[in-house]
């Protein structure tokens, strides 16, 4: 199944498309990344998958084929926005109520007991709660609501070091122990290494990375080799390149056995790396072939 | 952090049932109880102090006031009650707008200024039964509270101030609602039936009689007449005036509705 499914779909605000041609298949079980520069769509493309807004084109549908936005999604799906709101002048134990009551299922035990476990005052307006408290509120809620699948947008943007790292701890708990399946963009790289098996980069409106993170990181090696031959290399597609004064690496689209020239020396590559090569490189793209699902492997590198 | 692992997940049921109606009852309640105080507390000073000043005017009217028609009475009590009608009566035009403004417009204006709409709609409950439930909900409550004061008001405050309208003799039913009376002498208009002038013209012309101010003029050539709207309108109008709050009402309570499904943040 898959969580997220979206053919061709478009965001337009006023005449600039946020979200431009977005064809994306998030298969369910995984930590999927969501990552891209500033004004990249990340944003847009979560209020589409979460039903807060309607597509300009294209379509997008949810946990195996369900309208986004629809009660049965909306059922299945918690999302936790942006710099997480609640109700301020609300108390923890009013969140709890209140989304209790707003929903088909809501696991009260659960939510309390995590609640108790972060110290969180249950009597406490939401709004004199920690940042970082008031992001493992909204996550209490929406994990609560026992979803198949967990939606968070910039979660740990405003958190600190500790903080973010508790955080992210519940969400892979959640996803280990539970199966839910997550989808989280965000800005802090160092983050995803740790948490995401599924990558998703997006550039100026349009998917440029898509897969998982083992096929990703397995296809693809940094060399290291002499500036003056940084030019003529042209064993393997090149995604990027960053010349020093002596010693330039590449990027390259290549396999552990793949062969080496005798000047370069080849590395396998971390997810930061590779993230950050390619989002310094818009025009290129690893993604999987046409018919979705299809390939598992990146099929096509342009530069 | 230990694990804190859910129960297992229920399976996904096959036919969806949406979250009931009543649930929005305590949410709508929760989130909106300090502006439904507030205008109980409002509309509850309001109806006390028009009882208090209708209990008074009642007192006064009963002790200036023999006969009815009398000089005495259309001066000195106009002159006192006068400028409190008016007052009273800008005050009740200002609720309807003051409700709206203090416990309608936040419905949905703080949960977009907040962001929270990025929570409360992508709840199960989903955004239509969310908006719709808190708009009826409200309204119910609004109506309750607004139906109370305007029980309180017609019964001790409105027959007080209608009576002492000067609406004496010639065809003219009591039932009438008079707009605005004037004389008129030699076919020419003289002066309205209110304000300085007549109270000079009475002055002038019968200083210590106690004829009514009609039957005084009328011996000195002046003509009464009046505008007015027959009893019998008083229904049709209040049905005309209904009709056209509640489109109103239906047209704010559908704009919002559709708003809320087409936000496209």
């Amino acid at each position: 199944m898959n969580v997220i499914e979206t053919s061709g779909l478009g965001k337009r605000y006023g005449s600039t498309w946020a979200l431009h041609e977005c064809t994306l298949a998030v298969p369910a079980g995984h930590v999927a990344a969501l990552v891209g520069p500033n004004g990249a769509g990340k944003t847009t493309l979560l209020k589409l998958v979460v039903g807060l807004s309607e597509p300009a084109a294209g379509a997008v549908t949810v946990l195996g084929g369900l309208a986004a936005g629809s009660l049965a999604a909306l059922d299945g799906i918690a999302f936790v926005a942006q710099d997480t709101p609640l109700y301020k002048n609300l108390s923890a134990a009013d969140m709890l109520h209140l989304t209790r009551n707003l929903n088909r299922r809501f696991d009260q035990h659960y939510a309390q007991a995590r609640l108790a476990e972060l110290g969180i005052p249950l009597h406490r307006r939401s709004g004199k709660l920690s940042g970082g408290q008031q992001a493992q509120l909204a996550l209490t809620l929406a994990l609560a609501r026992r979803p198949q699948l967990l939606v968070l947008d910039e979660p740990v943007a405003m958190l600190d070091p500790v903080a973010r790292h508790d955080f992210m701890a519940v969400v892979l708990t959640a996803a280990a122990d539970d199966g839910v399946s997550v989808v989280l963009s965000s800005h802090v790289l160092a983050e995803l290494e740790r948490v995401a098996d599924y990558l998703i980069l997006l550039s100026q409106g349009r998917v440029q990375v898509a897969g998982e993170v083992d096929s990703l990181l397995a296809s693809h090696r940094m060399l290291t080799g002499p500036t003056s031959e940084a030019e003529s290399y042209s064993d393997q597609p090149v995604v990027h390149v960053r010349r020093g004064t002596a010693q330039a690496h590449l990027l390259v689209r290549a396999t552990a056995g793949d062969p080496v020239p005798p000047s370069w020396e080849a590395h396998p590559v971390g997810l930061e790396e590779l993230t950050l090569a390619y989002l310094r490189t818009p025009g290129a793209a690893a993604l999987p072939g046409p018919a979705r699902g299809r390939h598992a492997q990146p099929s096509e590198v342009t530069r | 952090m230990t694990a804190l692992t859910m129960p297992a997940r229920p399976k996904p049921d096959t036919r969806l049932r949406p979250v009931p109606w009543r649930r929005m009852a305590w949410v709508t309640w929760r989130q909106h109880r300090a502006a439904l105080a507030g205008l109980a507390v409002f509309l509850g000073a309001l109806a006390v102090y028009l009882w208090l000043s209708g209990l008074q005017m009642h007192h006064y009217y009963a002790t200036a006031c023999h006969p009815a028609s009398s000089l005495n009475c259309a001066i000195n009590f106009t002159g006192r009650y006068g400028i409190t009608a008016v007052i009273v009566s800008i005050i009740l035009q200002a609720v309807p707008a003051l409700i709206g403004a203090f416990v309608g417009a936040p419905v949905l204006a703080r949960e977009l200024e907040t962001g929270t709409f990025r929570f409360a709609w992508t709840q199960g409950i989903g955004r239509l039964r969310w908006a719709i439930g808190k708009l009826v909900l409200l309204a119910v409550a609004v109506t309750a509270a607004a139906t109370g004061l305007a029980l309180a008001t017609a019964l001790y405050l409105r027959e007080h101030y209608m009576t002492p309208l000067l609406t004496s003799k010639l065809n003219l039913p009591d039932s009438a609602w008079i707009v605005s009376q004037w004389y008129t002498k030699g076919g020419k208009f003289a002066f309205p039936a209110r304000g300085s002038q007549i109270v000079g013209a009475l002055q002038h012309f019968c200083p210590m009689s106690n004829l009514s101010p009609m039957q005084c003029l009328s011996q000195h050539g002046y003509t009464w007449w009046a505008s007015y709207h027959p009893g019998s309108r008083f229904w049709p109008f209040q049905w005309i005036e209904g009709g056209w709050l509640l489109a109103l009402s239906v047209l704010l309570i559908a704009a919002t509705v559709w708003l809320v499904r087409r936000r496209a943040a």
